[in-house]
């Protein structure tokens, strides 16, 4: 328990760091929101009375801390341009990128779990590495180009799935699953092709364990001793794969979401950077961070849980 | 006929020849301690008799259990012969149990895994208790790295034994053990392999002379000296066996 409470210390810390320095980092970038809402033939005092208005000239840490008490009762400040609370914007994407990074992190595992053991399990025959070939060529493909090649074979050759597009899982369940197919699909792909690589090197390390030679050795098969007594082992050296792999999937989210024109968290960031709407940049990057974050600390605390030696270490 | 025949047994890694034409048999209550250093090819002999050498090995020859041929035998029915018929107990048991699984847990596999066949519904807390452990339900609701050496290679004969098999295979089972705990683990075994066929694998001749009259002297993959092991240790014919015997001089 302590151990979970000293990491939990450090995750508190590193999001009071984080948004410490996207909020430096924002403030930072020259052309503030004044000289973009009145354009580049403003005149010097009307830029400076507008950044009165807008508190623009106040001492940073306070405007920072002002900030930061408004995120932390869920207030992320409200848009020059729209006029709008930032969080109301924020919200609904959020949703949306939560379902893609969520359902691809799965769809991945799906992919990789098997296309790694299989791979492992036979790597001495031609078809074992076949597999690995493959997969390693994944690593190559970037998420939008697997995404158009989707599109093109199951949404305008096949007519199977909606070629973008999003409806909300509030609205009708079924449309929500079939507008995410592919770009979940893409996703995935991509992504599996790297986790499948530390699944297939995983899996050959327990085939040299003494517990898998146990497992043969009481009537188990090579897949049954796997299953039962790898699957478990494994997945605490991919736990950090995954974690790790969440940033990047982040990203490739981003991109994913322009080639299916899906409303999720980075098609308003990218909206945002163009329109120097720096209260949404600055909401939205403190969301990825702080997601990025809570994802890590997760992974930390589930190793406790996966691990009991850890466990009673903790304890 | 003997429980156990070995018939001109070679194992081959590509070109690497790991057994060479080796044969010797076991009674059904028998025991043959195979002794050699590493690389002899005693290991291999073993993992070749429990059809679990790697994918790469090229087995020829013959090994008949209970009159069953098991050289070419398909992998579904030696899994069904692995843990029931035959067992093994290997030389680590910090590693060779599952870290994350409780011993408990991992010792009822064993009965569920040939369920159908035994239709025996043994607990595990007798098992434990079979094997001297004196609290078996601690121990059995405990992870492998909360016990002690001795405490795990005893649930790993357990494992070996709760099927009843025929043969049992002992691969340097008290190596990795302290002194006092292998006088101890060896007194079990002696114990628990009294009604049943045993290999005992190992490097030690002081070791294999506790638990069996018999013995063969493996090198290069080849059996260089069998016999009783009394003789074999006063009067080593082969000029391995007699390096054998010298340098285990002070243990024996």
């Amino acid at each position: 328990m302590r151990r979970v409470l000293i990491r939990l210390a450090w995750f508190l810390g590193s999001l009071l760091l984080a948004s410490f320095l996207i909020f430096a980092a924002t403030n930072a970038l020259p052309g503030d929101i004044a000289n973009f809402l009145l354009g580049t033939n403003a005149r010097p005092e009307e830029v400076t009375a507008l950044r009165e208005r807008l508190g623009l000239n106040r001492p940073f840490l306070v405007r920072y801390l002002e900030w930061l008490g408004g995120v932390v009762v869920g207030d992320f400040g409200t848009s020059q341009i729209t006029g709008r609370p930032v969080t109301e914007m924020i919200l609904p994407r959020l949703e949306v990128s939560a379902w893609l990074v969520g359902l691809a992190t799965i769809g991945s595992l799906l992919i990789a779990l098997p296309v790694g053991a299989y791979a492992a399990l036979r790597r001495r025959h031609l078809d074992g590495v076949a597999v690995s070939a493959v997969s390693q060529f994944g690593l190559a493909v970037p998420s939008f180009w697997a995404g158009i090649w989707l599109v093109v074979l199951f949404a305008v050759q096949l007519r199977w799935f909606p070629a973008g597009g999003y409806v909300s899982y509030w609205d009708s369940v079924g449309e929500w699953a079939l507008h995410l197919v592919l770009p979940v699909g893409a996703l995935s792909i991509v992504q599996a092709s790297v986790i499948s690589r530390y699944v297939r090197s995983a899996v050959i390390d327990v085939l040299h364990t003494d517990y898998f030679r146990t497992a043969r050795a009481i009537g188990w098969s090579r897949i049954g001793a796997l299953w039962r007594h790898g699957l478990r082992n494994i997945s605490i050296s991919l736990l950090t794969v995954i974690g790790l792999q969440v940033t990047t999937l982040l990203v490739g989210a981003i991109i994913i979401e322009q080639v299916f024109a899906i409303p999720g968290l980075g098609s308003r960031l990218l909206l945002a950077v163009t329109q120097r709407d720096l209260v949404i940049v600055q909401g939205i990057v403190l969301v990825l961070v702080w997601a990025v974050l809570l994802i890590n600390f997760l992974v930390d605390v589930a190793y406790q849980f996966l691990d009991p030696r850890l466990k009673r270490a903790a304890a | 006929m003997s429980f156990l025949e070995v018939d001109d047994l070679t194992v081959r890694f590509g070109d690497t020849v790991a057994v060479d034409h080796v044969g010797f048999a076991v009674e059904d209550t028998g025991r043959l301690g195979i002794i050699g250093a590493s690389g002899s090819g005693k290991s291999v002999t073993s993992l070749a008799i429990a059809g679990l050498l790697s994918e790469t090995a090229r087995v020829t020859g013959s090994i008949r259990l209970d009159g069953q041929e098991l050289v070419g035998l398909r992998e579904r029915e030696y899994r069904e012969l692995r843990g029931s018929k035959l067992s093994m107990i290997f030389q680590e048991p910090m590693t060779a149990l599952d870290p994350t699984m409780r011993v408990g847990r991992q010792i009822a596999e064993v009965i569920a895994l040939h369920e159908r066949r035994s239709g025996k519904r043994l607990t595990v807390e007798a098992e434990l208790a079979r094997v001297g452990i004196r609290d078996p339900q601690r121990v059995g609701e405990s992870f492998p790295h909360q016990l002690s050496g001795g405490q795990r290679q005893r649930a790993l004969i357990a494992m070996a034994i709760i099927n009843r098999p025929g043969l049992v295979i002992c691969d340097e089972p008290t190596t990795a053990l302290d002194v006092l705990v292998q006088k101890q683990i060896l007194g079990l075994l002696d114990e628990v392999l009294t009604d049943r066929a045993a290999l005992f694998v190992s490097h030690d001749l002081a070791v294999v002379r506790e638990v069996c009259r018999h013995i063969i002297v493996m090198e290069h993959g080849r059996i260089v000296e069998q016999g009783d092991v009394d003789d074999v240790i006063a009067t080593p014919e082969h000029e391995y066996t007699a390096r054998l015997v010298a340098a285990a001089r002070g243990t024996l």
